[in-house]
């Protein structure tokens, strides 16, 4: 019978994440809170590095984000969106809404998106997250948690 | 008594995925938007296939889906998103994961909302690939329309044991 050598290298090439300290809801890092005010502009609320090479060419990117909205009774958008590359400067590949609307109402979102980059590119590429809220009468605040994930991994 | 050497260095041993594109809300991608109403019934968002090893392993499935509410608003009864997992296609396969969200919201504007699942699927396997559809049906609704993004992922780990 065949007496085989059998090496399996796996998939998961880098695993490259960014969260709060301590990652909680009203977290006490200073990075939070981030205040949305009424017609504002896109915040960074986190970037990632994450190591690339041509046998991994996707990266499985996640996020979670805890936020409050303050007093928008109408309906109002809080707007997540994944740069690859800097927010002026780079390329919008995700992006999705959730609701902005409430009175002291706490929300949680959290997505994910797979980045298929094209290979010519270099060996790393940072990713930044931004928040931006339309719309919303009061503040919306980020508050924590914020956690953003990325997984490179070989096709 | 089988004497193979085996070096497992990673666990993950495959991976697949479906994403609109661009994978954006409001995404210009025909697949998108797909309007619902309370006769549409169950719609598919997306199927991906995974190749997947002899060895026993655990398939990490996980979805993201926006949508905009058009109504009812908060005052009226409560409206719901059902999502549902099939192994296999809805008609043939199993099904394996349902998550049910709120679809109320939209007061003279639409309300925005985002949804993620996540399951494992553990059932023993009984071919080398595997195929998983992820399906939406709206009930008690107005009119939802779901906008992107659509992000499908399945994740195959090894057991350990």
């Amino acid at each position: 019978m065949a007496n085989p050598l059998k090496i399996r290298l796996g998939k998961l090439i880098q695993f490259i994440f960014d969260i709060l300290r301590p990652n909680t809801s009203n977290s006490t890092d200073p990075r939070v809170p981030v205040i949305l005010p009424p017609a504002s502009e896109p915040v960074t609320l986190s970037c990632i590095t994450v190591p690339v090479s041509k046998e991994s060419p996707l990266v499985w990117l996640s996020a979670t984000i805890g936020s409050l909205s303050v007093f928008s009774l109408e309906p109002s958008r809080l707007v997540f969106s994944i740069w690859r590359g800097q927010p002026d400067t780079g390329e919008l590949i995700f992006s999705t809404a959730d609701n902005g609307q409430g009175n002291g109402t706490s929300r949680t979102t959290t997505f994910t998106h797979v980045d298929q980059p094209n290979r010519r590119f270099c060996r790393k590429i940072t990713y930044c997250l931004t928040a931006q809220a339309f719309d919303n009468e009061d503040n919306i605040n980020i508050i924590g948690p914020v956690t953003f994930t990325g997984a490179s991994i070989k096709n | 008594m089988s004497s193979s050497f085996q070096i497992n260095i990673e666990r993950l041993s495959n991976f697949a995925y479906d994403t609109l594109n661009p994978n954006i809300s409001d995404s210009t991608d025909p697949r998108v938007p797909i309007p619902l109403d309370n006769t549409t019934g169950e719609v598919i968002l997306s199927t991906i296939r995974l190749p997947v090893q002899k060895e026993k392993s655990f398939i990490w499935l996980s979805a993201t889906v926006g949508f905009r509410v058009n109504g009812p608003d908060a005052s009226n009864p409560p409206a719901a998103m059902i999502f549902r997992i099939y192994r296999g296609n809805p008609d043939t396969g199993n099904l394996i994961y349902t998550t049910t969200d709120s679809g109320q919201g939209g007061a003279g504007e639409p309300t925005f909302r985002t949804t993620n699942l996540n399951h494992v699927d553990t059932q023993k396997k009984t071919c080398s690939c595997v195929s998983y559809t992820l399906t939406v049906e709206a009930v008690d609704i107005e009119s939802i329309d779901i906008i992107g993004p659509i992000t499908f992922t399945a994740a195959e780990i090894l057991d350990s044991n």
